[in-house]
């Protein structure tokens, strides 16, 4: 085997502080809190919405016309659902972003496996996010208008129309900017360690 | 009085010190990104000391943690494929050795020079760089990667003819 050049230790102690042990610990420990911090709230926060989403639905839901509380229904179904893909998608891609403790190649496609669930996700984001909500809420709206109000239901019907398009485009641009991007750097990563 | 978790991070933080801030070199670019980085590596090393449990040599187990943190950081930063060295980065690699002797001016010149011809590399050929440069052998350097040893020694080869090539041309 070819030994490697040596290289002056003097050009390895760069500019970096050296710190003492109790700064390292203080250091970790403190920017470890704040990051399991951010795990934990990136985890809830839709939940947290969906709870209160269906707090605020839940007498629609017990009282009302029937067509409404259906609606009310539908929409209660959506937000169960809606935290249920979250979680799965969770677990299978793993709390933390990276396992840093694999091998780089194993750590990378592990990753490309996140990745595409996530591409998957945002991708069917019209199913199992935008439509059971908005045709809930529209159902729930018409039964509580009833027939002589039907002009805005309509209208009601067209803005969340309008809506459940912005959010699926925000979701498919969100897939063809940041998703595919990634996907295609991990895939030129594992085609470099490789090759 | 820390803990026996903590006095197991500080012993491995220290051990491998040297590996961390080379690595820090070769993948950050200023000196404000440097510090960001290193501390990003002490991160991940406390959150994954439990998972440590000596299945592999403690050096191994570090590189791994850390050069994937330090690749993480380069996408996230946009520079997977080489480094954009600065004029800060330029001033400190050739600042005079603190001794002053012509020798060591000479053998800093050198390593600047080969600091600056790795940056150029991409980050799958840095690491191995970084490892070589740390005399870790073909086993070690494809146990961190998660690559056979005969790959190794085929990218080594190319890295080496590279770095040649760089640092030919930057002295003619």
């Amino acid at each position: 085997m070819t030994r490697s050049p040596r290289v002056r230790a003097s050009n390895e102690d760069d500019d970096l502080t050296r710190l003492g042990d109790e700064e390292i610990l203080a250091l970790v420990q403190t920017r470890a809190r704040r990051f399991e911090r951010q795990i934990r709230l990136r985890d809830w926060r839709e939940v947290i919405a969906s709870g209160v989403v269906a707090v605020l639905i839940a007498p629609a839901v017990a009282r009302g016309p029937l067509v409404a509380r259906l609606g009310g229904a539908v929409i209660l179904a959506g937000l169960g659902l809606i935290v249920f893909r979250l979680w799965r998608a969770r677990r299978m891609g793993g709390r933390s972003l990276t396992d840093v403790t694999l091998p780089v190649a194993s750590a990378l496609g592990a990753e490309l496996q996140r990745v595409n669930a996530q591409i998957g996700l945002l991708g069917s984001v019209a199913w199992w996010y935008v439509s059971p909500i908005m045709v809930g809420s529209v159902v729930m709206v018409a039964g509580r208008n009833g027939r002589g109000a039907w002009l805005q239901t309509l209208a009601y019907a067209a803005l969340a129309a309008l809506l459940s398009w912005g959010i699926i485009a925000l979701n498919q641009r969100a897939v063809r900017k940041t998703l595919q991007p990634k996907r295609d750097e991990l895939l030129a990563l594992l085609a470099r360690l490789d090759s | 009085m820390p803990s026996e978790r903590e006095q197991a991070f500080l012993t491995l933080v220290r051990e491998n010190d040297a590996r961390l801030r080379r690595i820090c070199r070769v993948y950050a670019h200023d000196a404000e990104s440097r510090k960001d980085l290193h501390q990003e590596m002490l991160l991940q090393l406390w959150r994954s000391l439990g998972a440590f449990r000596g299945a592999s040599s403690a050096a191994t187990w570090v590189y791994r943690v850390a050069l994937n943190t330090a690749l993480t950081y380069a996408r996230r930063r946009g520079s997977l494929f080489h480094v954009p060295l600065d004029d800060e980065q330029l001033a400190i690699e050739h600042v005079a050795s603190p001794l002053g002797t012509e020798d060591m001016a000479e053998a800093d010149a050198r390593s600047a020079q080969l600091f600056a011809a790795i940056a150029q590399l991409d980050a799958v050929d840095r690491m191995l760089v970084t490892m070589h440069l740390d005399e870790r052998s073909y086993r070690e350097m494809a146990d961190v990667l998660g690559i056979s040893e005969s790959n190794v020694g085929v990218k080594l080869h190319r890295i080496r003819k590279a770095l040649g090539r760089m640092l030919t041309e930057e002295t003619v």
